[in-house]
This record gives structure tokens, sequence and C-alpha cells, in this order.
């Protein structure tokens, strides 16, 4: 099971609390967390991009830094991780996208991929008038199956003519080519959603849900497996999971007690306002995702992995047995301190990574 | 006086030519040719942005990375030099070159500026269907003064709420913002260029002319001068030439001379083609230049090719022209040209005095 980490690109990262650590994004943060990463052996780190926060007491992700940037910057102070930088398809033409990613995969030797994200949270786009009207979110994976189509084109021949109902090409240039393949990730759990990651990606995001139900997602991996069957896919699963660790059970529950005192309810519902803007009525898209998952009034969005060290690694092990999960990425409560007690404590306890373990030595 | 480095962002740097330096763009060699300019104190990096090249036997520009992405990474192995990279305003909306922009300030420790290029070459837009029509040649420069002033509310407020003929900003939100003031450049060389970059950049490139005539530009910073004070702003220009320079003139002239044999023929055709599409041109444009050009090798760019000792006292003569604020350097060899700039031309400007006794 291939280990990523989810970096904190905006502010408090992914626990909407006050309090829970409270801290904003730098570069200095970034940094230590990736290179303390890469010296772990972790696979990958990703940037996700957002453009507008929540507000509330917290501020939540009312900070955040740009995504193709920050992992520019971090490919030039690391050698072996590989990076993921996160494109909401409607701010930027597929070409500017697909010429950074040469920059970027040029300053990594190799090392880089690209999220592609469609865009639900309509504000983002809105406040800069780029909101195509709510007849995105019916279309949104045409979209992107076009914006990826043209960059896989440039990147394999340096060249696209795509004529599509988005863009229209007219022998569109970008050179030089990538020096490696350009991995694809998405983040799709609806019906559609699916269906175009089996079809385009490499991997795609399956959130988790609940506290310590590390198998809870298996239901959306396994719509994924069934679309790759279906349509001649290889996409792999990576799950997000939050691990909020301790030297016991005990008193890794206290502070997620802690961090559920403070919810930030005022964050949390502009967040659902803003997602409830989506008429769609699959269960599992990202709007009805959270009640299906019975997350919704809780401060993480997704899974929470809450134990002792030996605990969580036990249910990351757990995780690994779900067929079609091919990775795990990873938050946690206070990334530095987190990151080094997962590299120390909860790593050299999961057997799933035995084999990355002893390749090492 | 500033001095600086215009980065090889593009293949081949700015010579046409098949029988010049050939080299692909890459992260490793503008990371080099910037470690060596902060090394010899040099003041600022700038990377340009080329989304379509001129073809030809050495397919002339048609390889280059992105500009803010490449300056990104420059950020985090530099400490002092400054930054600067540029937006073509038609194709990445301001509130995102913004918040880009915060990001590399922040992993410089606020060394970052950006360029301002409205865009003349219409290809680089249309082939990816972002052209606005034909217009554009001469409204571009209302065009990104409404995508400055965004810049300019979101880095200093936190918000915009512009609404006019191109943007509509609505409750636009930017967090964080730059710690520090941010410098913006642009490259006019005509009088409604200048009139922008009067009213809203610290300064303006400009190209010098000729070949081993650094003060033949003159008439360019005195007219931003001109422009600078009609707006009432402290506005000054960067000057851009090409050294080419060797022990002795001799050496150096040889080379140039190389150069202009091997030249690009098919390449020089498109872009002297290209050039001729914008009709709208003023005599004082960038299109015009080029076109006036009788061995546009390097976009007759103003050329200074002697002894390192000749190309020291032209580089002072540029400085004291009237208006100059600083000189943007590029070179046939970005590496051997920067060592030899930094250890033997440097060393006898007297502009750099300043520079050589710190």
């Amino acid at each position: 099971m291939q280990l990523g980490v989810f970096i904190p690109i905006g502010n408090n990262g992914w626990l909407i609390s006050t309090t829970s650590p409270q801290y904003k994004p730098t570069f200095e943060l970034n940094r230590t967390v990736v290179q303390k990463a890469e010296a772990f052996g972790f696979d990958f780190a990703l940037s996700m991009i957002k453009l507008h926060g929540f507000g509330g007491k917290s501020g939540f992700w009312d900070y955040n830094l740009e995504s193709f940037t920050l992992m520019a910057g971090l490919a030039a102070v690391t050698e072996r991780i590989k990076l993921f930088a996160t494109c909401a398809v409607l701010t930027m033409p597929p070409p500017i996208t697909a010429r950074m990613a040469v920059t970027i995969d040029s300053i990594s030797h190799g090392r880089f991929g690209v999220n592609i994200i469609s865009g639900w949270q309509r504000r983002e786009y809105a406040q800069m008038g780029i909101w195509p009207g709510s007849e995105h979110y019916n279309r949104r994976y045409d979209y992107c199956s076009e914006y990826v189509t043209v960059m896989r084109e440039l990147w394999d021949s340096g060249r696209s003519e795509f004529k599509g109902d988005f863009f229209q090409m007219d022998d569109c240039r970008c050179l030089p080519l990538p020096t490696a393949r350009i991995p694809i990730i998405s983040a799709g759990q609806s019906d559609a959603g699916t269906r175009y990651a089996a079809r385009y990606a490499d991997y795609n995001f399956c959130s988790s849900g609940g506290i310590n139900q590390p198998t809870m997602v298996a239901p959306s991996v396994a719509r994924l497996v069934a679309a790759n069957y279906e349509i001649g896919g290889n996409c792999g699963a990576l799950v997000l999971t939050m691990v909020i660790a301790d030297e016991t059970d005990q008193a890794a529950m206290a502070k997620w007690e802690h961090y559920k005192q403070g919810t930030d309810v005022e964050a949390i519902a502009w967040r659902d306002a803003q997602a409830s803007d989506d008429p769609t009525r699959d269960p599992l898209a990202g709007p009805n995702k959270r009640r299906t998952l019975g997350t919704e009034k809780l401060p993480t969005q997704g899974g929470v992995l809450v134990g002792s060290y030996a605990s969580v690694a036990r249910m990351l092990d757990e995780l690994s047995t779900v067929p079609g999960v091919r990775g795990v990425m990873l938050t946690f409560d206070d990334f530095v301190i987190g990151m080094e007690q997962f590299g120390t404590r909860i790593l050299p306890l999961m057997r799933c990574r035995d084999q990355y373990r002893m390749a090492a030595e | 006086m500033d001095i600086g480095v215009f980065i090889p962002i593009n293949n081949n740097g700015w010579i046409i030519s098949a029988t010049s330096p050939q080299y692909m763009p890459s992260f490793e060699l503008n990371r080099e040719v910037v470690r060596r300019a902060e090394a010899y104190g040099l003041d600022f990096a700038l990377s340009m942005i080329k989304l379509h090249g001129f073809g030809g036997a050495t397919e002339f520009w048609d390889h280059g990375l992105e500009s803010f992405t490449l300056m990104a990474g420059l950020a985090a192995v530099t400490s002092r030099i400054r930054l600067y990279a540029s937006t073509a305003v038609l194709t990445i909306p301001p509130a995102i070159v913004a918040r880009m922009t915060s990001t590399i300030a922040d992993i410089s420790g606020g060394r970052f500026g950006v360029n301002i290029v409205s865009g003349w070459h219409k290809i680089e837009y249309s082939q990816m269907g972002l052209w606005p029509g034909d217009e554009h040649f001469a409204k571009r420069y209302d065009y990104s003064t409404e995508y400055v002033r965004i810049l300019h509310d979101l880095w200093t407020t936190g918000q915009s709420d512009l609404k006019g003929e191109y943007f509509q900003m609505d409750a636009c939100k930017l967090s964080p913002r730059p710690k520090s003031p941010i410098k913006l450049v642009s490259a006019g060389q005509s009088d409604r260029g200048m009139e922008f970059a009067a009213r809203y950049c610290d300064f303006n490139f400009a190209l010098g002319e000729g070949v081993n005539e650094p003060t033949l530009a003159a008439g360019v910073p005195a007219r931003m001068l001109a422009h600078a004070e009609r707006a009432g702003r402290d506005v000054g220009s960067y000057m851009l030439y090409m050294i080419i320079a060797a022990e002795t003139d001799a050496a150096a002239m040889r080379k140039w001379e190389l150069y202009n044999a091997g030249a690009d023929k098919d390449a020089l055709a498109h872009l002297l083609g290209k050039a001729a599409e914008d009709t709208a041109t003023s005599e004082t444009s960038m299109a015009a230049a080029i076109q006036r050009s009788p061995s546009p090798i390097n976009f007759n760019m103003g050329t200074l090719v002697g002894s390192y000792a000749a190309v020291a006292s032209m580089l002072d003569a540029v400085a004291a022209m009237p208006g100059v604020k600083g000189i943007m350097l590029t070179f046939d060899d970005f590496l051997l040209g920067m060592d030899a700039y930094g250890t033997r031309i440097q060393p006898l400007m007297r502009c750099r005095n300043h520079v050589m006794a710190a």
C-alpha cells in the first residue's frame, strides 16, 4: 500500500475547530512536513487548491497558498518523494497547466503528477466571475475529460488539435515533453465521477468515514473496481484518512474529544450551504456523502483513526486489505509532530509496509 | 545601478541561429545561472513566458517552461536575489496570479515581483482558443489595467470587487497576502505601453538598440521619464542588452559573426511575419522595432560585443543615460557569460563599485 501525505496548504489543516492546532500555511511548514515524509520513505505528497474559505470563528481555510507554485518550490528541495499539485479546471487553460506540469517535472526530475478537480464550491469561482452556472454540476466530468485529453495529447506528442464542447485547440504546441509520465489523480465519488476516474485517471480518492472504521471505504472502492472492470481501466483507489495518535488509545481519544469540543459550526454551515447548491441525488456525491457516512457534524471531513501507535498501525494494515486500495493519504492534527510520530512509532509497526522497509535496509 | 539577468526559459536563449550555443531550457540550467548571478551580487532574475515558438531548423522557442513554477522553484534555492515571473494576462485569471504571488513571496521571503505581459504574439493565444479577436491589439493595455487593479486590490486589502469591461469580481478574496509590496513591471515600448507602466508599474523594460551603440536607445528611457512625470510617479527603465564578450574585441566579434552566419532564416521569417500581424502597431512598438532590424538574429536586441573592458565601459554608458535605473542582461552562453560577467566585467564597472566593495 502506497503512503502519501496531504499537506497543509490551508490554515488548520483538516480540523474545523477552534480547539485543534491553529496554524497558518507557510512554505516553511510544508517543506518541513514533506522533507520528513521523504526521509520516512513516503511515496507521495499532495496539495489541494482552495480559493475561498469557510470562515467562522476559526477562519477555516481563509488562508490558502497556491498548489502548483507550492509543489514547484517543494520539488526544488526534495529528491525522491513524488509530488502532486491540484488543478481547479475552471481556472486555468489546459495547455497552461500542462506547461506548469512539465516545468515541475523538470524541477523534480520526473516526480510530478496532477490532481484534477472539477469544482464543487461555487463561491470559489463566482468570486472571480468564472462560474459557468449550475449546468456545470451535470457536465463537470465531461469538462474534466476534455481537459485531461488535451493535456495527455500535449504531454505525449507536444501537440493538440482537440476540438470538444469546452475546449478547441488550433495546432496547440507544448514542448519540452515531460521526462517521465505524469500521472493524473481525481477525486470523484459519484457514479459519474467514478467512471470518469476509471477511464482517465491513474488514481482516485475515495474518502473514508467514521471513527476507527478503516474499512468503511470499501463500498466506494468497490465501485471504482467495478468501473475499472467495465471500462478496462486500472485506476487505483487512494484513501484519505486522518491520524490522531498517541502513546495510548485513551490519550489519543482525549485529544479527539478536545478537538470536537471546539467544532466551528459556522464554518461547517457555510461548507454545507455551498455543497447543497449541487442538486445531485447520488448518495456518495460530495454534498450527500457526509450525511450518508455520518460525518456531517464532526470537525473533520472524512474518516479518522484515533488510537495508540499500535492501534493506528493495525487499522492501516486493515485498510490495506480492502480490495482495490492502492494507497492511503494521511492528514494529522499537528503535521510536524504527527509526521514525526508516524515515522518513528507507527510506520515500523505496519506489516503492509514490511517490503518497503526491507528494500530500504 | 541594478543589474539583472533575463534567464533562458526557452531554448537557445535569444539568438535565432544554428551556430550559436544550442540548449534546451531546464530547471537545472536556470538554477545554475541564477545561483551564479546571486553569488556575483546581481540584483534580480526574470523569466518571460512564451507559449509558441518560431520553428525553423533550430526549433527556436518551440521549447519553453512556465514562468511562475520556474521562479517558485528558484525561490526555494536562493536567498538574496529578487525574482520576477511573467503573466500572459490573457491566460491566467488575476486572482490566481495573485495567489501564486503570495506563495512565491512566502517561499522567497519577500523577494518576488510580477511582469505583466499584455500579449502581441497572437498565435500563443489562438492556438488554445484564447484570442479575443484582433481588437485586443488596440485594447490590451485597457485589459491589463483592469488586471493589475485587481492584483493591487487583492494584495493590499485581500479583496476585490472590480467590475470592468473584462473582469467582474464579486467579493473576491485573497489570503494570505504578500507580507511586503509586490513590484510590478512591464515591457511597453509604445506610448500606450509606457503610459500603462507609468501609472501602474514600478519600472518598465526597454530594448537597447544597435551593436556596440550603448546610448543609441537613449530616446526610450527619456520617453519613459516623460510618461512617468506626467503620471507623477517614479518609474524608471530597465534596459535589455545582450553581452557577447571575450578576452579581446576581435575574439568577441568573431563569435558574433559566427552566430550571424548561422541565422535560422525560417524561424526569422515566422518572427517577422507574426510581428507584421499587428496592424495597429505604432512606430515605437516592439513589433515595429523587430521589423526594422537588418539582422534580427537576436530580435534587434541592443548588443555589446567586445573585450571584457570594452563591455564594462559600454555598460557604464548605458547606466548613465537619464531614466535608466537598471540593466537586464542576456548572453550567448549563459553559464560562461555569467561567469565572465561576474569575474571579468563587473569588477571594471564604475556603476557597480558598490557591489564590488561589499
